[in-house]
């Protein structure tokens, strides 16, 4: 006769951990996916690795993070680029060849028409947060702002802001160096 | 034969462009589609057992731990 199987009480408390981190998850999910997807792309230069990355990002995030730090954008983009370099070493030693060519996918716009005016000044102070060292003057990180999320001309920065488009430009070319920089010198840490 | 102290560890160097801090400032803070939330929501809640499991054994562990 076998003996009887016992199949032990689900853990009550484990189980309510597992909801609460699933939610913040979920939450970061929301926010940061979409972010976290074309980080990943311009590393890999590949949607499907991208994509699979993030994926493994989210089990990674649920299943180790500290919970205070599920919703840390920093953290999680540090942990991307871990994840990414693990890839990479992987492609290497299979001999396999990284594509230089960046499909070029349009933004699609109405993502922010949902967005109040408010609501975009929040995101738009959240993002230049995460590089709180950028030497770049409020109004140069404005006028990237409007370049590089609603694809304004420099002329129609220069008829928003009354900042001269020749300026506009200058600007935009300080500020699109600087913010590269940023970017690679967190990579490099 | 012998290590090459020269060799560089195989870590990519940075790839970032001018235009992709450009993409990355158009796409903060957008939310993904239902369909991603969905699949990301149904592989996510497919780690319970997982982190049930984990959980176990670390308890496990620390029990054996704090008896000896």
């Amino acid at each position: 006769m076998s003996p009887p199987t016992t199949t032990e009480p689900p853990d009550k408390a484990a189980e309510a951990v597992f909801e609460r981190r699933l939610a913040a998850v979920t939450q970061a999910v929301d926010n940061y996916h979409t972010y976290l997807m074309e980080y990943l792309h311009r590393l890999t230069r590949q949607w499907q690795d991208a994509e699979n990355l993030l994926q493994d990002l989210w089990r990674h995030v649920l299943l180790n993070f500290d919970e205070a730090h599920i919703r840390s954008l920093p953290l999680l983009r540090r942990k991307a680029y871990q994840l990414f370099v693990d890839h990479y070493r992987r492609q290497v030693r299979r001999g396999e060849i990284l594509s230089d060519e960046v499909p070029e996918i349009p933004v699609q716009q109405d993502r922010f028409a949902a967005c109040t005016p408010e609501e975009e000044e929040a995101v738009k102070r959240r993002f230049w947060s995460e590089y709180p060292n950028i030497d770049l003057t409020t109004q140069q990180k404005d006028v990237l702002w409007l370049n590089a999320r609603y694809g304004f001309t420099y002329k129609e920065i220069e008829a928003r802001t009354g900042i001269a488009s020749s300026t506009v430009g200058d600007w935009i070319a300080i500020a699109r160096t600087k913010l590269t920089e940023a970017m690679n010198n967190e990579a490099k840490l | 034969m012998k290590p090459n102290s020269n060799m560089k560890p195989n870590i990519p160097s940075p790839r970032f462009e001018e235009n992709d801090a450009t993409r990355l400032i158009a796409t903060f803070g957008a939310k993904p589609c239902e369909e991603t939330k969905d699949k990301i929501q149904g592989m996510l809640k497919d780690q319970k057992q997982q982190f049930l499991e984990s959980n176990r054994e670390r308890e496990a562990r620390a029990k054996d731990g704090r008896s000896r």
